[in-house]
């Protein structure tokens, strides 16, 4: 009983000609079709956006991860094994405490972070600044001007789920 | 009169337990391999427990499998017997009574295997109280997964009460009541058909897999439970015809087949439908139902199965068809284990796996269950077996009229 996997990043070097690369996280839908299905309502959008999981309610049925278009959570199949020095003190209960085996896990938009109004750890590590991350709602953010004046797109956006997580093209004039 | 009849229903229970344990060699051995079978999925569900779902080969790709397959596969089975109920009482058509009661318990059962491969996927299944009213919080009614506990569950009621109380009023040495059975039995009828229904819109409720999002699934899934659960049931007839002493007519046995026909002609027409509307004008969709019957960069190893299902369907058909093999038991009886079976592959894995392959990122990750999945669910189907066997033991001794109150009382005492 084999079990075979044709991945889509199997590359051992990056750029690999004749790929183009779309960074994936979970999408922060607007109407996330993870939240409605969970049976227990362990999961749910954060009055500023953010999709959680509470770890200790999570029963583990999975059938969020059914419903999620984009592959964004992920399941906990055996004993999470990250040693004790790696774990990150600051912690918060929705975001980055330490999980158990049997739960789904997700990208929380590092809540831990920008609670505390601290950029997400991917955006402070992207050495190209392609990352923003901010505040909708505010006009004067910089997050707000991207999506106002450069070419942006969603995943998937014929499913309507309305991601707050957008791509879009930096440099002008290149499609 | 409620003391004497509790009084009664404790005999009851006392002459079941006694008719469950005492029977013939063949009874013996045939409940040490359930034993061993059940104590083997016991061990590799320990295992499980101890190591978490990382001893299944579901990963974050194919993130339900072989459990959930054979869970949406057994609502189907449950689901059935009501086509069995509807012309028994309903038309009040007699020798298919006969097969009823024995349809009845095998919905028990199904539905107690249903509840056990649900329980078996759950990743912490000591916290499955947080599903329940009160201690929990059940996400009702906007989870699916909330209705189909709550149909089920209210399901199981109904079959349970169906069948205890023909069973106890039979005891007693009565006829039961029609007036207390039949509103109980026009309600399981819905029911029936709504576990089902509810059980494919798990799966046609999520807009993010295209294979499943069709309003198609529901029928289909009621078709297929139409041509397994019938066939199930015959074969258990045949077995229990050679080793149960159980009486029952070759006309009800027929009745069936003419039955499945139906089923089994509307299950491959619904087949051709969902073929049709994916390859004849084909759309980035299409490629689980590629997947699916084709295989995608070689990898197809679960073709072969969606083939060999429709060839055991169109078999099953001819069969059924064909009067003058329907009208011949033992080409009845393979026509049956050919529907059954190509409906085991149908709505168990074969509708499960290509929603999630390619996954939605597009990866394709083959699942095939691990040995341990696979050990866990023989063990839960010795559970169904032998549950099954322990009903139909007491229904039978009951019906045949050797298990009576004034027997019992004899035995042990007022």
């Amino acid at each position: 009983m084999r079990v075979r996997v044709r991945g889509y990043y199997e590359h051992k070097e990056v750029p690999a000609e004749g790929k183009f690369y779309v960074p994936i996280a979970c999408q922060q839908c607007e109407d996330a079709p993870c939240t409605t299905v969970c049976p227990t309502g362990a999961t749910w959008q954060e009055s500023d956006g953010i999709i959680v999981i509470d770890y200790d309610w999570c029963i583990g049925c999975r059938y969020c991860m059914a419903a999620c278009p984009y592959g964004a959570r992920h399941f906990n199949w055996g004993e999470p094994n990250l040693p004790a020095e790696d774990v990150n003190p600051n912690m918060h209960i929705l975001g980055n405490k330490p999980r158990t085996r049997g739960v789904v896990e997700k990208c929380t938009f590092c809540i831990q972070r920008v609670r505390e109004g601290r950029m997400p750890a991917c955006h402070e590590a992207c050495p190209v600044g392609a990352r923003k991350f901010g505040n909708l709602l505010d006009p004067d953010s910089e997050i707000r001007y991207l999506l106002d004046h450069k070419r942006t797109f969603v995943l998937k956006a014929e499913l309507e789920t309305h991601p707050k997580f957008f791509y879009f093209w930096g440099t002008e004039g290149r499609s | 009169m409620l003391i004497r009849n509790l009084k009664l229903f404790a005999h009851f229970v006392r002459g079941s337990l006694l008719a469950v344990a005492s029977g013939s060699r063949g009874y013996y051995i045939w409940l040490l391999a359930l034993g061993i079978l059940i104590a083997l999925g016991a061990t590799a569900y320990g295992n499980q427990l101890t190591h978490g779902l990382i001893t299944s080969h579901m990963r974050d790709q194919v993130s339900w499998g072989f459990y959930i397959g054979n869970f949406a596969f057994l609502v189907g089975v449950a689901a059935a017997a009501v086509v069995l109920v509807v012309p028994a009482y309903v038309y009040n058509w007699g020798p298919i009574r006969d097969v009823v009661l024995i349809g009845e318990l095998a919905s028990v059962a199904a539905i107690v295997m249903c509840m056990l491969f649900v329980t078996v996927d759950l990743g912490r299944p000591e916290f499955v109280w947080h599903l329940m009213p009160i201690v929990g919080t059940p996400n009702f009614p906007h989870s699916l997964l909330t209705w189909d506990i709550l149909v089920l569950n209210l399901y199981f009621l109904l079959n349970w009460f169906v069948v205890t109380y023909i069973l106890f009023t039979a005891f007693k040495g009565r006829k039961y009541n029609p007036r207390i059975l039949l509103p109980i039995i026009f309600l399981s009828i819905p029911f029936a058909i709504g576990i089902h229904t509810v059980t494919a819109f798990l799966f046609t409720g999520l807009k993010g897999r295209a294979f499943w999002h069709t309003a198609l699934l529901a029928p289909r899934f009621i078709a297929g439970a139409f041509c397994s659960g019938p066939a199930l049931i015959f074969l258990i007839f045949r077995v229990l015809r050679k080793f149960g002493r159980m009486q029952i007519s070759d006309t009800a046995l027929f009745k069936i087949g003419e039955l499945l026909a139906y089923a089994m002609a509307i299950n491959l027409f619904f087949v051709g439908t969902e073929v049709f509307t994916e390859f004849y004008a084909q759309t980035a969709h299409t490629v689980h139902a590629r997947y699916q019957w084709f295989g995608l960069h070689g990898m197809s190893s679960i073709a072969i199965y969606t083939w060999a299902a429709l060839c055991f369907n169109v078999l099953a058909l001819i069969i059924f068809m064909v009067p003058k093999f329907r009208l011949n038991m033992n080409i009845l009886t393979l026509g049956c284990v050919f529907s059954f079976s190509g409906i085991y592959i149908e709505k168990g894995m074969g509708l499960l796996l290509p929603g999630f392959t390619p996954d939605s990122l597009g990866e394709i990750y083959e699942y095939t269950p691990s040995l341990n999945e696979v050990t866990v669910g023989i063990g839960i189907w010795a559970v169904g077996a032998l549950l099954f066997t322990w009903m139909a033991r007491v229904a039978i001794a009951i019906t045949a009229g050797d298990l009576r109150h004034a027997t019992v009382s004899r035995q042990i005492g007022p």
